[in-house]
């Protein structure tokens, strides 16, 4: 079999304009799940047991339904009850939702591994909840933070090709559509799978920056005694 | 009556912390019964007992890090109760260093002494940095103010955290098992600026097993089994002539090392 570069020189603004889509999902539904993760770890945490318990199932029932099943709930099912959203709409705040269940359990994760004399020693000096938290719990939580924002990051990324399936003009479906019309699976499907291989290192290589930025791992290191 | 003849009847008893009839329970655990102990300003207290004795908790009450269940605590005047403006004008005016050092690991040593002056006390950077030499100095690691906590070895960082708790002033420094952790080479150097702070007059409490400081700094042992104080002597009498049969076992245990 020979390789067909015409067919993608041929649709290449098609592959561009599911790639622009791809990356405006991503970076809307990365960060909003971040926030939203925030707030949920906010309710994990608190002593409101009512509250708590609430997020502990709305972490529970995202995390475990698959992100395809959730989307064709949300796209299939909602407007019976009367909830009909447009595609990218929907899918973006599928998504955003989806990672916001990781996203809390994330963070609750790296707030515990501070250790809880790290607090204490600062409450012991009189210093006020807020800079506790802001000068150092969040300070020495990045450490814990950033890796794991990296893995659910890139997993998110790769589930936005899920999108395709609710006719969201982003990169998968594009391919899909050019596969149909042009029977290319051999040149497009490989190209597509190295374009979402540079979109996920771009993001990975970005994390990593600001890892190095922000947490000085030789000064960091735990102490020895 | 008015809470402030309340509280000027308290500092005319003269005690710098008064604990009364507390108690403290961890769910079905009673960490601390019937906790009565009385301390003068400028005294030396050594706590000592078995694990599990209370210990801690005991110190932890004094400054809120444990919330005690009943009775009173009464620091420099002021009643330990929920009331945060207490709990935080409580915590200023008391010190403590910890077994586990806890200094910020991703600030300079220089940074760690500053923060609460500067977000607390409202000093301004200059002067923070100036009063942070001061304690340095007294603690003898000034050349290692700009190093990061995991550059020094487990004493200079315990000096370091003394440092720190001194540099908010303290009426009292609680010093929790602050050589427990340490390796034996390093202890020295942690009890000498322990027993240099006494000399000066701090009222101290410490938790300890360290019974050569206790001797040369300690006014008071107090020794504790299971929540309860069982006996409070000063150490030669302690050491010598115990009184208590649980103190007397104790003794033993630990003064066969010596």
């Amino acid at each position: 079999m020979t390789f067909n570069v015409r067919i993608i020189i041929e649709y290449l603004p098609w592959i561009k304009e599911g790639l622009t889509f791809t990356i405006l999902i991503c970076s809307l539904a990365l960060p909003i799940g971040f926030v939203l993760g925030s707030v949920v770890c906010i309710a994990l945490m608190s002593q409101n047991s009512a509250l708590r318990n609430i997020a502990v199932a709305y972490v529970e029932v995202l995390r475990n339904i698959p992100f395809l099943i959730l989307i064709f709930i949300v796209f299939f099912v909602l407007p019976f009850y009367g909830l009909r959203i447009a595609p990218l709409t929907a899918g973006i705040g599928t998504l955003s939702v989806y990672a916001s269940a990781y996203f809390a359990e994330i963070i609750r994760g790296a707030i515990l591994s501070v250790p809880k004399g790290q607090r204490e020693a600062a409450q012991a000096l009189g210093l006020r909840p807020g800079i506790i938290m802001r000068k150092i719990i969040i300070p020495q939580m990045l450490g814990y933070l950033i890796p794991p924002v990296t893995n659910i990051g890139i997993t998110i990324i790769k589930e936005s090709s899920v999108l395709s399936v609710i006719t969201v003009t982003e990169l998968t479906y594009y391919s899909n559509y050019i596969i149909g019309k042009t029977f290319s699976p051999f040149e497009i499907l490989p190209l597509v799978a190295v374009i979402y291989l540079i979109i996920t290192a771009v993001f990975s290589l970005g994390m990593n920056v600001l890892e190095n930025r922000f947490i000085h791992v030789e000064n960091f290191g735990r102490l020895g005694i | 009556m008015p809470k402030e003849t309340e509280t000027t009847l308290n500092k005319n008893n003269g005690y710098i912390i008064e604990m009364i009839d507390v108690t403290k329970s961890f769910g079905d655990f009673n960490a601390l019964r019937d906790i009565n102990l009385k301390v003068n300003k400028g005294e030396r207290i050594v706590i000592c007992g078995p694990s599990g004795s209370g210990k801690s908790t005991l110190i932890r009450c004094i400054n809120r890090l444990e919330e005690h269940q009943s009775g009173e605590i009464i620091v420099n005047g002021i009643r330990l109760t929920d009331d945060l403006k207490n709990i935080e004008q409580i915590r200023s005016e008391v010190g403590m260093v910890f077994q586990q050092l806890n200094v910020f690991p991703h600030m300079t040593v220089l940074d760690n002494l500053t923060l609460a002056p500067i977000s607390v006390r409202g000093l301004k950077k200059g002067e923070a940095e100036e009063l942070a030499l001061y304690y340095l100095n007294r603690v003898h690691i000034a050349d290692q103010a700009k190093k990061y906590p995991n550059q020094l070895s487990g004493g200079e960082q315990q000096r370091t955290a003394i440092a720190r708790a001194l540099c908010m002033k303290p009426q009292i420094m609680l010093f929790d098992e602050v050589t427990s952790a340490l390796d034996p080479e390093m202890v020295a150097e942690v009890l000498d600026v322990m027993v240099e702070l006494a000399h000066e007059g701090m009222t101290m409490l410490c938790v300890t097993h360290e019974m050569g400081f206790a001797k040369e700094v300690g006014d008071r042992m107090v020794f504790m089994d299971r929540g309860i104080i069982l006996e409070e002597a000063p150490p030669n009498q302690f050491f010598r002539s115990p009184q208590n049969e649980r103190a007397k076992k104790f003794l033993e245990k630990i003064l066969s090392h010596y």
